[in-house]
């Protein structure tokens, strides 16, 4: 079970990316397999853009639930307000988890905007950012 | 014609056939010709005569339409489905000949006959012979000549009714077959039954086929969980698995995909006989059959534009079907169902209500989630969606069945259908006859405002977000597992429909998709054509068209540079930043490899240095070495095959900044303004106005402006930055100028990675004037020579004040940290909100604010904010040089106060004559007072005594010649110099100005330039004679010198007689009494410090009197003499006493911030300057001295002055 996790700015640029996998099951195929996938995980989820942008404007929350598919892939996005994507790749439904986990993500990303050498669109290098990331979605993912 | 068309159930295939000899342009004019023919209303069709077979009759619905499908290719692969869906058929073969190429019809119409016998399936034909000739003669059964004379419209809208009519005819004869089979098998994907003997290859699958685990696990993961996305991919991987072993399976499949479209292999595959249905499904078989024969039945009936039949038909299908739990058939009855539906209200046939409602609404409510209300009917459209949902879900059912799977073509399919048949609603905006037309006709809009709108949708209340999901549906891992033509389909399909909705990103996505399953098919059929030295440019061309789309949508499409020529500057120029960079590379280097393999080396050149250029910041070294050697080499292949092609530079422009060098101090020019032209003027250089702080005057000769000579070679410094991690080659660098005429030399250098480094550069202008510096002529290995420009940088000021607005910004941060935080967070939330609009838009609105400046005035503003550097030229100048003085080693040895002369050789070493020459002094006493002078507060005479002591004892000094200097070129001149030994002094420094002025030429007032020569002097001032104890006394003569003599000091007697004979040697005697009253004595001592006797002369100018009293006397070395002088006594008015101390200089008056005294004090204070000032001017000092120094006599002829030594005694 793997997660691409991204965070992408306004002009499509990614701002943070991140990629998880379940505990264990680290087999050799399996690596080769995800690296593989990498760069078309990266297409999956800009192509996905475009149904965030029509969705953004049809709801209220922020969480837009699961938006679109890619062969057994699902995409969930979670729109800030500022118009920041939260998009994550994920292969089984797990709606409640999916949505704690962006919300956790959005406040880490507040956090981030906070510091005021951060720019707005600018990659975040942060490391600690990284590891808190990956901490929230061990925890919910 | 589309294939995804939701109508497509409800058109005729007909195949149009050429009958070789034709050429291919004659044939596409025909058949677009004939294509026109493709709606025949049934009103029109002839009635069949033979009543038996009068089933499909059409003058039973007059409304009707009978739609043909004209196509010209059909896919052989899908033959299987022929049983299953109808229209896929081919009903009917139209074979198109040309007269011209055919003398003897008849043989071309056995030719055509021939033809006819591959397509078994076809119901009827027809030959079409186009361009008859007159002399052939019309008589060819069942060729039918199509007249390029007359009518020919109605001529052909005639034959193609004539033709339906015979079809319609033949539709009785195929239901009686269908009706007569005892079993009707669902359709099998034919690969499953193809022997591995014909597998063209046993090589190894690839891996995305042949992981098997992979694809057996694949559907029972994403097996339906929810209604929502019912995404079951119908698995005929397992039904493979049933019937052979893994490997043979993975074998067959691997044999599908490679297959080429052979005959043989179809005709295996076609062959019913070769499926052998079990026992146990035989009867189950039997059961579904009269099913499956009413949905075969509908099919027809829609075929043949009967829509009530064909409805009624459909739900009378649907119920058998849905008893049997037939599912397979029960969808694609329902699809057939759906598009009867569409069918009829496009044709406004009132047939609607009672049959739409009777017996549909109880089969469809139970199957479909949300029963339709009759009180509130649904647009028809969502009804439509609502069934579809409904034919997904029957479709995935038949994934565990063995038999009755659903091909994964059509379950594919009728999700595009379903996505497409809403892009239309969306983009018609309404349901309404427009978007019927368009699901009818497949006519997509192509207008611009259509494809450019986005954000919410119509009224219509299709999502966007609908459109694609359906669109979705259709894709999953079943596509990757059908044949490559359709993965191309399928791909292509959803490209076009997210294209129509303007999802460009997933447009993108699956047009590049596409683009890579083309791929390989193109260069396996482009070998045997490059064989023959062909290729295919059509197609070419539309896969770079492809490309250039793919790459503009994911944002690193054309940026203009490549046509424009001009580089960005600077790093944040090249990167709009916009867009995803790995996935950039990425695209871009899928580009670069298909370009390769097509070869197109204009792309390849492109592609590689947009990558280079866009995304170096995130290629590796390795990367971006690999990639700037792979562009020379791409040259080189083109020129292998006679291609010319030149690369510009594919990186960010390398020149940051052009300066002018200064030349060396002699050859700078220094400007003048022409209307003072005189030594003096060029004297006060130095000398800047009465007052001590000129706000005007330049600061330092930095910022004076270097001005180039013509003819002679000019340096400039250019900075060469390499932002790449892989050297710059720079084979030729010249500097790129307009204006004046420059000749640039040019040299050569390598920049390495990731530094910058100055170069200098020269050229000649050749003529006077300004010249423009635009930057550099660089050539950079591999690439063609192109012009880098340069702007001048903003100017200090402008910096400056933005610095000063970012300090202030800073220090508030630094001052509010504690509740910056909050102000903080409420300023980015804001801003975030502003940057909402996202995406692409921004893109397209970069585009068009692009565009608009490249039209519209903003562009002329922004070319007049960079400006390029420019020089001022002046004609050409001398030069002079010093070539020998009469000094040794540039030092000279004086006594102070002696007076002596040197020469300086000057020789005009230029091309330019020099006429004007003026020369300047500088030496080390006069800094040293200016220092004393600005710095303390000294007492007004003390100031008036340095002021004198600097300015008006001039060390050097030059007798002016009036003679006009006239140096030509080679020439030499000889200048003479005073020199003065001053005390104190240890150096100065001979400047020499001159020019060209040619004044007989040009008038006066021009700005004429001068050169300057220094020369330093050592000087070593030593002391000989010091003056000492000076005293003022009153002359008081004794009553008789001569008579009473022997009494007197012998000293006493001796200075008296001197004094008198002085007195007389004036030449009037003066008598006692009045020497008394108008004479006092000055007496100082002299002391000689040299080791040489001085003759020392003094002078009293009586002045009113205008008497000279001399007195001469030698001192010999280290002896001390006293002399006493006679002098007249001075009266001043109180007017002239009274007068403030002057200033030498014309400065500014400051107030003195010394310690004042008394009015009284002060009073006397001047008294006594004006009163030593008179007396200084009456006396005058001289000495003389014969040293032998090197055995020659040197008479020195010097004028001592005692003034600085004198006592501030008073002397009243």
């Amino acid at each position: 079970m793997s997660y691409y996790f991204v965070i992408v700015g306004t002009k499509d640029n990614p701002i943070f990316e991140a990629e998880f996998t379940s505990t264990g099951r680290g087999s050799g195929s399996e690596a080769i397999r995800r690296d593989e996938h990498k760069h078309l995980n990266q297409f999956i989820v800009h192509s996905a853009l475009d149904v965030v942008e029509e969705l953004q404007w049809k709801s209220n929350a922020m969480y837009l639930k699961s938006i679109d598919k890619f062969n057994e892939w699902l995409i969930s996005a979670y729109v800030t307000a500022g118009n920041i994507k939260l998009m994550l790749l994920h292969e089984t439904k797990n709606e409640e988890g999916i949505r704690t986990f962006f919300n956790e993500c959005h406040e880490l990303y507040i956090k981030m905007l906070l510091n005021p050498f951060y720019e707005v669109n600018s990659p975040i290098t942060s490391s600690a950012f990284d590891t808190r990331v990956r901490f929230v979605a061990k925890k919910y993912l | 014609m589309d294939p995804i068309l939701f109508t497509s159930p409800g058109r005729i295939r007909i195949l149009l056939v050429p009958v070789h000899p034709i050429k291919a342009s004659t044939f596409q004019k025909h058949v677009e010709l004939v294509k026109n023919f493709n709606v025949v209303k049934l009103g029109d069709v002839t009635p069949d005569m033979r009543g038996s077979q009068s089933m499909f009759s059409p003058a039973l619905f007059h409304e009707g339409q009978l739609l043909f499908n004209f196509v010209t290719t059909y896919d052989v692969e899908h033959t299987y489905l022929e049983e299953f869906q109808l229209h896929r058929r081919i009903f009917g073969v139209i074979g198109i000949m040309d007269c011209q190429e055919w003398p003897e019809l008849t043989d071309g119409y056995r030719k055509f006959a021939g033809i006819l016998k591959n397509y078994p399936s076809a119901l009827a034909h027809r030959c079409f012979a186009f361009d008859p000739s007159e002399h052939q003669p019309d008589d060819t059964k069942g060729l039918i000549m199509i007249p390029t004379v007359g009518n020919m419209g109605f001529y052909m809208s005639t034959m193609i009714c004539d033709f339906a009519s015979t079809i319609l005819t033949e539709f009785g004869s195929l239901v009686e077959t269908i009706e007569s089979k005892t079993f009707i098998e669902s359709p099998k994907v034919p690969s499953l039954f193809s022997s591995p003997l014909l597998s063209p290859n046993g090589q190894l699958p690839s891996h995305r086929y042949s992981t098997p685990t992979i694809s057996f696990t694949a559907p029972d993961l994403t097996s339906p969980q929810t209604p929502s996305f019912p995404l079951t991919p119908p698995s005929q991987v397992l039904t493979a698995s049933s019937i052979g072993s893994m490997t043979a399976a993975a074998n067959a499949k691997d044999q599908f995909h490679g297959r080429s479209f052979s005959s043989s292999t179809l005709a295996t595959l076609s062959n019913p006989s070769s499926i052998m249905p079990t026992s146990m499904s035989d009867l189950k078989l039997k059961r579904r059959t009269p099913g499956r024969v009413q949905k075969l039945l509908a099919d027809l009936y829609l075929l043949a534009g009967r829509l009530p039949d064909a409805v009624s038909n459909y739900y009378s299908a649907i119920e058998t079907t849905k008893s049997n739990s037939d599912y397979l058939w029960h969808g694609a009855a329902l699809e057939g169902l759906c598009v009867s539906l569409v069918l009829l209200a496009y044709l406004h046939a009132d047939i609607g209500p009672q049959v739409l409602q009777a017996p549909p609404s109880p089969s469809v409510s139970q199957s479909s989630s949300a029963p339709s209300s009759p009180t509130n009917p649904k647009p028809l459209w969502a009804d439509i969606a609502e069934k579809y949902l409904n034919v997904i879900t029957l479709y995935a059912k038949t994934s565990n069945s063995i038999n009755n799977q659903v091909p994964s073509i059509v379950y594919t399919e009728a999700c595009l259908k379903m996505s497409k048949m809403l892009a239309c609603i969306w983009l018609a905006g309404e349901w309404g006859d427009e978007a019927l037309k368009m699901i009818v006709h497949g006519v997509m809009p192509t207008d611009k405002a259509v494809r450019e709108k986005w954000g919410l949708s119509q009224v219509s209340g299709v999502s966007r977000v609908e459109i694609a999901q359906w669109a979705m549906k259709g894709y999953g891992i079943f596509v990757e597992e059908m044949s490559t033509t359709e993965q191309i389909h399928v791909n292509t399909s959803l490209a076009s429909i997210f294209s129509s909705i303007n999802f460009q990103r997933k447009y993108a996505f699956f047009l590049r998709r596409s683009v890579f399953l083309i791929l390989p098919l193109l260069s396996r059929s482009r070998l045997p054509l490059a064989q023959a030295g062909k290729t295919s440019i059509v197609e070419d061309d539309r896969l770079l068209g492809n490309l250039k789309q793919i790459v503009d949508i994911y944002g690193v499409g054309d940026d203009d540079e490549d046509q424009k020529g001009e580089l960005s500057a600077t790093e944040e120029d090249a990167q709009n930043n916009f867009g995803w960079p790995d996935i950039q590379i990425n695209v871009l280097k899928d580009a670069i490899m298909i370009s390769e393999s097509i070869p197109d080396f204009h792309s390849i050149a492109k592609y590689t240095s947009r990558l280079l250029r866009r995304l170096f910041l995130y290629l590796p070294r390795e990367e971006q070495h690999r990639l700037s050697v792979s562009l020379p080499r791409i040259v080189g292949l083109a020129k292998k095959q006679d291609i010319d092609m030149q690369i510009k530079y594919w990186g960010i422009n390398v020149v940051r900044e052009v300066r002018v060098c200064r030349p060396s101090p002699k050859e700078i020019p220094y400007p003048h303004s022409g209307k003072i032209l005189s030594q003096s003027d060029v004297k006060k250089e130095g000398n800047d106005g009465p007052f001590i702080y000129n706000p005007f005057s330049k600061k330092n000769a930095e910022t004076v402006q270097t001005h180039l000579v013509a003819n002679e070679t000019a340096y400039f410094i250019v900075v060469l930055a390499n932002v790449y991690a892989v050297d710059l080659e720079i084979q030729s660098i010249s500097l790129s100028t307009e204006g004046v005429p420059f000749a640039p030399n040019v040299i050569s250098t390598t920049i390495p990675a990731n530094t910058s480094v100055n170069v200098k550069l020269s050229g000649v202008p050749t003529e006077a004037g300004e010249l423009i510096i635009r930057g550099c002529k660089i050539k950079i290995y591999g690439c063609i020579e192109q012009e880098f420009y340069v702007y001048v940088p903003p100017k200090e000021e402008e910096i400056k004040k933005e610095d000063e607005y970012g300090k202030r910004v800073k220090k508030r941060h630094v001052h509010h940290t504690m509740w910056l935080a909050f102000v903080m967070w409420f300023f980015y939330y804001l801003t975030d909100i502003c940057l909402n609009q996202s995406g692409l838009a921004i893109l397209y609105r970069h585009r068009r604010d692009d565009s608009r400046a490249s039209t519209g005035t903003t562009s002329s503003q922004e070319k007049q904010q960079m400006e390029f550097l420019r020089v001022t030229v002046i004609p050409d100048q001398p030069l002079l040089k010093i070539k020998s003085t009469s000094l040794m080693h540039r030092a000279i040895m004086l006594f102070e106060g002696e007076k002596t002369e040197m020469t300086i050789a000057l020789a005009n070493i230029g091309k330019t004559p020099i006429d004007f020459i003026t020369l300047s002094f500088h030496d080390s006493t006069i800094a040293n007072a200016q220092a004393i002078l600005s710095s303390s507060d000294i007492p007004p005479e003390e100031a008036y005594e340095m002021e004198f002591y600097a300015h008006k004892q001039s060390v050097f000094s030059w007798n002016q010649s009036d003679q006009q200097v006239n140096l030509l070129p080679g020439g030499e001149w000889l200048l003479t110099i005073n020199v003065f030994g001053k005390r104190d002094c240890t150096s100065g420094t001979i400047q020499i100005d001159y020019g060209y002025l040619n004044q007989e030429q040009s008038p006066n007032n021009d700005t004429f330039y001068t050169r300057q020569v220094f020369y330093p002097v050592l000087l070593t001032v030593n002391r000989n004679l010091e003056p000492l104890a000076m005293d003022l006394s009153n002359f008081k003569p004794l009553p008789d010198v001569s008579s009473n003599d022997s009494v007197q000091p012998i000293e006493h007697m001796r200075q008296i007689e001197e004094l008198l004979r002085a007195v007389d040697a004036s030449g009037q005697t003066l008598d006692k009494s009045r020497l008394e009253s108008e004479y006092c004595l000055l007496t100082f001592d002299i002391r000689n410090v040299w080791h040489v006797p001085f003759d020392v002369t003094f002078t009293v100018d009586e002045g009113a009197s205008g008497r000279v009293v001399t007195n001469s006397t030698t001192i010999q070395p280290l002896s001390t003499s006293r002399i006493v002088l006679p002098i007249q006594r001075i009266s001043l008015t109180e007017g002239e006493v009274t007068k403030p101390i002057p200033s030498i200089l014309d400065k500014q008056f400051v107030v003195s911030k010394a310690p004042k005294g008394t009015a009284e004090q002060e009073r006397l204070q001047l008294a006594l300057f004006w009163y030593r000032e008179t007396l200084l001017k009456r006396l005058t000092t001289s000495w003389d001295c014969v040293s032998f120094v090197l055995h020659t006599v040197v008479v020195r002829q010097v004028s001592l002055f005692l003034i600085s030594i004198l006592n501030k005694r008073t002397f009243r």
